[in-house]
């Protein structure tokens, strides 16, 4: 008979570790490339430099080459993910009749709801309103503040709301490292309960989500240990920047994650407002502390060992990040956790093949690493076509023979489109059509996602486990909307 | 009560349709078509990295782009396996938009009336002329019927999905020239009236519409115009030909033409009738209107290109579809009780025979066009340019000119798509050079506002006719004279 899985998946230690492996087994972030991959690194460049230097032309044809079926590969896929959203939806909703009782006709089962909080006092009143306003019955649940015992801020505002149950302040000890993952993994040692959601100390949900989400559960296959709800923004239209960031929010959560549902591929978690089932999160081990994208990696950890999630049809409400220099700063934390990410779990790239088989392999492949490879590589493109259409330089079409100049033009004039017009359908969709027009702009925001990334990117090599936080603005202007 | 019969059939059912109508229509005697010669020339061009091909490619709205780059397309997947590219695009075309209609039929619970649109093809006289043609347009037939068929799923689901995809295809449309265009962006205008409506009724949010629905026919005249730029470094130079040939056109000349008897107008008109009944009483009378704004847009069309005397690029496969459309909407459309449906198809079936009739004893001029006539042979206009200039190459201008002297490597013959003085003088001072100029009829080039028309009647200082032949094609020769020595100057 199985052993059941520990309630303890982490220890307080007071220095950071380099074993490449966590305590629990997975292998962490402590370590960004593995011996394979940095010999493999080193030999690429060194390669390309060699080719460089005897036959540049052929080397720049061939990466060109290269590259440009990466980019149709790409939007072939964004072409496909978007199709099955919109054509089977798969995401799981209910009515409100169908969760005014519990599941299967039974006690509801026990929630913990855990929020880690890092010198954010000045939103934990709001914060504490919103949860309060959950629908779920209060013996059932239990709400955890998870904040570090040295935040003397955000433990004294606690402290003068004299917060009483479900809510639970617990305070995490001083231990490395200092991350949202690791106070996540010693938040959830001693709960009882049989799920779990993780929200930010931002967030808006809508009132009845883990109803919804224990009737999805209820409604799973055994196999189904995470259920990802919704995000959108609750200030959209405060200026620009939120309009876009909304926008490309309603693509991902409104149209690319209910594709990936509809091919059950892996799925890359949202940071908040996942549901999980606690006794599997504990058997993977939680979450990774050295991941900067605890939450992709835990994703595709779980579809690795046979686990799967689901979309859940209800909304938790940021704030979209309003300002460009934080803005910048989060992007480039999730690009770098992309990249660790990505990293991590080829680390053992056939066994990780064998384990996905071919096609959900593929599948991550495009979606992770595609992502962030893009997003470095876009400005190169873009500097070409910038070139191309006002310069005109002689030259450049030798690197341009007509098979690589088909596919780059379908993926210049079709695919960009493709791109733009899913943040206008996902916009109204989401209904947010109001900002369908500023879709128009996104190659704008994409300039500003290709900055984000390559500071990401290079902090890889610099700073690999530095966690650049998102700020959140007190705003006293925004409002959730309502569910 | 209308059953989903589509989902009830083996799910390979529409893929046997699809493939059997493809090996059936591909092996038709399909007649060639100017449209087809000249596309091809132009792919030909293309697939030698010539100039000519690129700009013809933008730079005209008779023949559009997604033709060429469909049959492109086809070519490089037909020539490998020793097929036709020109017969697998029309086959391929013709097969996709049938199937779009037995699959209309299908899903809305019509089983025995799926062979319809099938049989209609094969029996009636106009619809099977049309479907014999190769006529690269066809492509312009698939998104017109994809329009129909999303708009039925509209109707019954109201999933966004159907009005994206349709106006998907009325960006796709755009770029199927002029019909196209105008098709496309009035079914787009149509597509936003109806959607906004029903999510209304329904009290969903609309905002964001008009910008979803929009933005694909935006799009598509977009990148028409860029890609202008880009070749010719002129926004509008696809437009410059139509736009030199407006002037030509009056009021009354206009009207004659419209209400001038001819196969298109009384079949367009013959079926505006129950359109109008469908689009009245039944309940797919959105689809109706869309199709009365068609009908009535590419008779317009038709009528414009007589009298500026341009191809009516895609208006024969849109009209095609558009009778296709009217009897599979007239099969599954619900009409009030005193009105049957099957009186409705009754009546529609013995109107069709007698369009077909009354059509029967007009020419199909309009739709199979052979290769221009006229011109001199090429062997004959070498022969007599080698007598005296053997090194001497011709340069031929527009699109239907070089599309006749087919020369990707411009050995013998120079083509440009429009007339630049300088450039011809320049590249003179290289190499001895020809002009060929066909007569100003407006076939070729525009009779007004046209410098070669001008050269035409005028002449130049630099250039010496060389030959006219009977059918008024002229052959000059390049030859600068030195700075103040024009005789011609002189003598005028």
């Amino acid at each position: 008979m199985p052993q059941p899985p520990p309630n303890k998946i982490c220890d307080l230690t007071t220095h950071d570790s380099s074993a490449p492996l966590s305590p629990r087994g997975f292998p962490q972030a402590t370590l960004t490339l593995c011996a394979w991959q940095k010999w493999f690194l080193i030999g690429a460049v060194t390669a390309l430099l060699l080719w460089a230097v005897f036959d540049y032309r052929s080397e720049l044809l061939v990466v060109n080459f290269i590259l440009t079926v990466f980019y149709l590969l790409t939007t072939l896929y964004r072409m496909l993910i978007i199709e099955l959203a919109l054509r089977k939806p798969r995401e799981m909703s209910f009515t409100k009749a169908e969760i005014s009782r519990p599941p299967n006709g039974k006690k509801w089962p026990k929630y913990m709801v855990i929020l880690p909080m890092y010198k954010e006092g000045d939103v934990l009143p709001n914060l504490i309103r919103g949860l309060q306003k959950l629908d779920y019955p209060k013996d059932r649940l239990e709400i955890r503040l998870l904040i570090e015992e040295d935040d003397e801020e955000t433990l004294a505002v606690a402290d003068k709301l004299d917060l009483k149950p479900p809510f639970k302040v617990v305070r995490i000890p001083k231990s490395y490292p200092r991350t949202k993952p690791k106070a996540c993994n010693v938040g959830i040692e001693d709960g009882d309960a049989d799920y779990l959601v993780i929200y930010d100390a931002e967030d808006q949900t809508e009132p009845d989500q883990l109803k919804k989400a224990a009737h999805a559960f209820a409604k799973c296959p055994p196999n189904v240990a995470c259920i990802q709800a919704k995000l959108g923004y609750y200030n959209p239209t405060f200026n620009l920047l939120t309009r876009c960031f909304t926008a490309e929010y309603a693509t991902w959560f409104g149209l690319c994650l209910p594709g990936l549902d509809c091919l059950q591929a892996p799925i890359p978690l949202g940071g908040t407002s996942n549901h999980f089932r606690l006794n599997v999160l504990r058997q993977v081990g939680g979450w990774d502390e050295y991941n900067v994208t605890e939450d992709c990696d835990l994703g595709l950890r779980l579809f690795s060992q046979g686990w799967r999630t689901r979309i859940l049809e209800s909304t938790t409400w940021e704030q979209a990040c309003p300002s460009v220099p934080y803005w910048i700063k989060q992007r480039s934390r999730w690009v770098k956790g992309y990249v660790q990410t990505y990293c991590i779990h080829t680390r053992d790239l056939l066994n990780f093949h064998r384990k996905l088989g071919f096609w959900n392999s593929l599948q991550f492949h495009l979606l992770i690493g595609g992502t962030f490879i893009s997003q470095l590589v876009n400005p190169l493109y873009w500097i070409m076509t910038l070139l191309w259409l006002f310069v005109r330089p002689a030259g450049l079409d030798q690197f341009f023979p007509t098979s690589i100049f088909a596919m780059g033009s379908f993926c210049l004039f079709v695919g960009n489109f493709i791109f733009v017009y899913t943040s206008a359908i996902a916009c109204v969709r989401r209904g947010v059509g109001e900002l369908a027009k500023y879709s128009l702009l996104m190659p704008f925001y994409w300039m500003m996602m290709s900055i984000a990334a390559w500071k990401g990117f290079l902090q890889l090599f610099s700073n690999p486990h530095h966690w650049e936080k998102t700020k959140h603005f007190a705003d006293p202007n925004a409002t959730a909307k309502s569910s | 009560m209308e059953e989903d019969t589509e989902h009830k059939l083996p799910p390979w059912t529409l893929p046997t349709v699809f493939v059997v109508l493809l090996l059936l229509l591909y092996l038709l005697p399909h007649k060639p078509t100017e449209a087809m010669e000249i596309h091809q020339a132009i792919t030909e061009a293309l697939r030698a990295g010539n100039n000519w091909g690129r700009q013809a490619l933008v730079g005209n709205t008779d023949y559009p782009a997604l033709q060429s780059l469909c049959l492109l397309v086809c070519e490089a997947v037909a020539t490998p396996i020793r097929l036709s590219g020109p017969r697998l695009m029309c086959a391929l075309t013709q097969a996709w938009m049938l199937t779009i209609f037995v699959r209309i039929l299908l899903h809305t619970g019509h089983l025995k009336l799926a062979w319809l649109p099938i049989l209609l093809s094969a029996v009636l006289p106009v619809i099977r002329d049309v479907l014999l043609s190769l006529d690269p347009n066809w492509i312009a037939a698939v998104p017109a019927a994809e329009i129909l068929y999303h708009l039925v799923l509209w109707k019954e689901t109201k999933n966004l999905r159907s009005m994206i995809v349709a106006s998907a295809c009325c960006g796709i449309l755009c770029l199927c020239g002029l019909a196209g265009l105008f098709t496309g962006c009035a079914t787009a205008i149509l597509l936003y009236i109806i959607a906004k409506k029903d999510l209304a009724e329904q009290g969903s949010p609309t905002s964001g519409l008009r910008t979803l629905l929009w933005s694909t026919a935006a799009y598509s005249i977009f990148i028409w115009l860029l890609w202008n730029w880009l070749v010719m470094d002129d926004v509008f130079f696809g437009l410059r030909d139509l736009f030199a040939r407006l002037p030509s056109i009056s009021r009354k000349g206009f009207n004659l033409i419209l209400i001038t008897p001819n196969p298109l107008s009384v079949i367009i008109l013959l079926f505006l009738a129950p359109l109008v009944i469908l689009c009245l009483k039944s309940d797919k009378k959105e689809a109706s209107q869309c199709l009365i704004v068609q009908v009535v847009l590419l008779l317009a069309v038709a009528a414009l290109s007589r009298c500026i005397q341009i191809p009516a690029t895609a208006v024969w496969p849109l009209v095609i579809v558009d009778i296709l459309s009217t009897v599979t909407l007239a099969s599954i459309c619900t009409l009030p009780h005193k009105v049957s449906r099957e009186t409705t198809l009754a009546s529609l079936i013995i109107i069709i025979l007698a369009s077909f009739r009354i059509a029967s004893s007009f020419t199909h001029g309009s739709i199979v066009a052979l290769a221009p006539g006229g011109l001199p042979p090429r062997e004959e206009l070498t022969a007599f340019i080698d007598q005296f200039w053997p090194q001497s190459r011709t340069m031929l201008y527009g699109l239907k000119l070089p599309a006749a002297y087919p020369d990707p490597l411009e050995k013998r013959f120079v083509a440009r798509l429009d007339f630049q003085q300088d450039d011809l003088l320049k590249q003179e001072t290289d190499e001895q050079l020809h002009i060929l100029i066909p007569p100003p009829n407006g076939k070729y080039y525009p009779k007004d506002n046209s410098p070669l028309a001008d050269i035409y009647v005028n002449g130049r200082d630099w250039l010496i006719l060389e030959k006219q032949w009977p059918s008024g094609c002229q052959l000059w020769r390049v030859v600068p004279p030195p700075q103040n020595e024009s005789k011609l100057k002189f003598l005028q």
